[in-house]
């Protein structure tokens, strides 16, 4: 039957290879499509996870919107009873506390509003990318890192001398002179005016405080988030802890945005190129099968039943989608290569700095292309190949 | 009997008139039996021929394949029976244009799911029986005629069915390739013992029959022009 599918589509040559590049064509377009859609998935994983770790574990109120997490610490006790936990998990890499606190940094001259996100140095995981002077170190104390533009409107530069005022976690101010240390890019001008990052335990001092707002997980690989997620919430209901856990996908809003952005652009994409692949190859397989009744008529004649002329016509579009759809990803993937070759960046809304143009040529982003193709083929099939199965075989044999 | 019509009838609706194309049509056939069905075009032998294929259905009557009634068995029976004890051999051959001859008698055998050994061995013998084997991978368009008709035959033979039915076989040729068609057909419904029925116009084919029937509007006719129902002869093999 494939033999004679493979024939079948290579009888009238010129509109075979029509049918093929339509098909060609759109499967190359969406695996491109797909593989930079891909690409961007996996920088905003990085992104994400480094930013927020794969897991974090917290009071729940921690990550309210209006929420003050302050109120709601992990307490010195409960961070045992974590580590104890987190110690009996194979896949958790390290982990280690974080503290946000708000306030105002500035000069004699001027100040401004800050966000301070407090880690362990020895956990930090560099989020942001260093511009200037160096990353905090294990054991300091009165150090602080800035946003770039931050530093700028302050006119500070690292080594220079800051006094930061904030409010306790009794809501009493404290206020403290720290050193920059350096300056960072986040990518957004907004995070640059307004983020700072300090070691946790001179945060815990200027909060007086010994608890942790949460705790920040990282896993040997990030395919294991939802395993150990689930094993971890197990654990601390089992020992009482009244926190829950949060992956870094529910984390991200931002990555969740864009897979839901990008999923409907692609879902558009696939609805057109069906589309257009249906009504191609529809035309073609009409025709074809309408120049070959009487052929048709002659193999029921001689004992073949509708349903197999059925099942060996609809082979035939299998044969062609499968054929176009290979020619496809052949295509894609050299462009790709080419793509990823040329080494483009853009620049996107929003953003500060450039990122690379480029597409992840993968099976997981070829596969969904490839059953689009098979799948358009295949119903662009169906009508023609259910007329033909039921011709008259009379009527049929006697088609000129 | 291997096959046998009763009181068989067809007729064609053309817009508001009713085209009676055969009638009231009694015709038997033996195991064996080599028997040709004359008549002038438009006398109905083509559709009684598709009737006695079972590729059409009568209006009324029925046709009775060994001894089995088949107007009212569902296409899919029907498909089987023509596939084993049926061949057909076509006017203008009807060969698959995609296929070698070596697959286009192949092609039955495959729906009856035969063995790769046994298949080859089936096609090259009945290649060889109609002297074709030395062309059996040619394409139809790279064979002449004659040698078409001749693949068409040995498909035809490839299920070895009981039945052997032929539609104008010899139309397309010209005389001498004809006469060896029809030949080769005389020799392989006495060797075989596969009953062969042939509709045609020409009186020169209806002399390798053992029997000939002619049709007229639609109805058989005896050899002397009277009403009959089947059609007794003497064997006039040439010799």
């Amino acid at each position: 039957m494939f033999k004679l599918a493979l024939r079948g589509i290579l009888r009238n040559r010129r509109r075979t290879l029509i049918s093929l590049a339509v098909i060609g064509l759109g499967t190359a377009a969406l695996f491109l499509t797909n593989g930079y859609i891909e690409f961007t998935y996996l920088g905003l994983e990085q992104m994400s996870v480094n930013q927020t770790g794969h897991l974090q574990v917290a009071w729940p109120q921690a990550w309210e919107e209006n929420g003050d997490g302050q109120q709601h610490l992990i307490t010195p006790v409960q961070q045992k009873v974590l580590a104890g936990i987190l110690r009996a998990l194979p896949q958790v890499k390290e982990y280690g506390g974080t503290l946000s606190l708000a306030g105002l940094i500035g000069t004699d001259r001027q100040s401004t509003a800050f966000v301070a996100e407090a880690t362990d140095p020895a956990f930090a995981h560099d989020p942001w990318l260093l511009e200037d002077g160096m990353q905090l170190m294990p054991g300091d104390q009165e150090r602080i890192l800035i946003g770039r533009l931050m530093a700028k409107s302050l006119g500070a530069k690292p080594g220079d001398w800051l006094s930061l005022l904030t409010a306790t976690a009794d809501g009493a101010y404290n206020a403290a002179s720290v050193q920059v240390r350096g300056t960072f890019s986040t990518g957004t001008a907004q995070g640059d005016a307004r983020l700072a990052m300090l070691p946790l335990s001179f945060a815990q001092r200027l909060l007086n405080t010994g608890g942790i707002e949460k705790l920040i997980i990282r896993l040997d690989k990030t395919e294991n988030t939802a395993r150990v997620a689930r094993e971890l919430a197990r654990r601390m209901k089992k020992a009482g802890l009244p926190l829950v856990v949060k992956t870094w996908q529910e984390l991200s809003t931002f990555y969740r945005q864009i897979r839901t952005m990008y999923g409907a652009i692609f879902g558009f994409m696939s609805l057109i190129i069906f589309g257009l692949v249906f009504f191609s190859v529809l035309e073609v397989m009409t025709l074809s099968f309408f120049e070959r009744m009487r052929e048709l008529g002659t193999i029921m004649a001689i004992g073949t039943t509708r349903g197999q002329v059925f099942a060996q016509l609809l082979s035939e579009g299998a044969v062609l989608g499968l054929c176009g759809g290979i020619l496809g990803l052949a295509l894609g993937w050299l462009l790709g290569v080419g793509l990823n070759g040329a080494n483009l960046t853009y620049t996107p809304p929003e953003m500060n700095m450039p990122v690379p143009l480029a597409v992840h040529l993968s099976a997981g982003a070829a596969w969904p292309p490839l059953v689009i193709a098979l799948l358009s083929t295949l119903a662009s099939t169906i009508y023609p190949a259910w007329r033909a199965a039921r011709l008259s075989i009379v009527e049929a044999l006697h088609h000129v | 009997m291997l096959l046998q019509t009763e009181s068989l009838n067809k007729e064609y609706r053309t817009g508001a008139e009713v085209v009676r194309a055969v009638r009231s049509v009694n015709l038997a056939v033996d195991t064996g039996d080599f028997l040709a069905i004359n008549g002038p075009s438009g006398s109905g032998k083509t559709t009684l021929l598709n009737l006695l294929g079972l590729i059409d259905r009568p209006t009324s009557g029925e046709v009775f394949l060994e001894g089995q009634a088949t107007s009212r068995l569902p296409d899919r029976v029907l498909a089987g029976l023509r596939l084993r004890r049926i061949g057909m051999i076509f006017q203008t051959f009807n060969l698959i244009s995609v296929l070698s001859a070596y697959e286009n008698v192949e092609y039955s055998l495959l729906l009856l799911r035969m063995g790769a050994a046994e298949r080859r061995r089936r096609v090259m013998e009945l290649l060889d029986a109609v002297d074709l084997a030395h062309l059996a991978h040619r394409r139809p368009e790279q064979l002449s005629g004659g040698q078409r008709q001749r693949v068409g035959i040995a498909r035809a033979l490839a299920a070895r069915p009981a039945l052997v039915l032929a539609d104008e076989p010899t139309a397309n040729l010209d005389s001498e390739t004809s006469q060896k068609v029809m030949q080769l057909m005389a020799e392989l419904n006495a060797r075989l013992g596969v009953a062969f029925v042939v509709v045609t116009h020409d009186p020169q084919v209806a002399q390798f029959a053992r029997r000939t029937a002619y049709l007229r509007d639609g109805q058989l006719q005896d050899e002397t022009g009277g009403m009959s129902g089947v059609q007794t002869g003497s064997a006039r093999h040439p010799a």
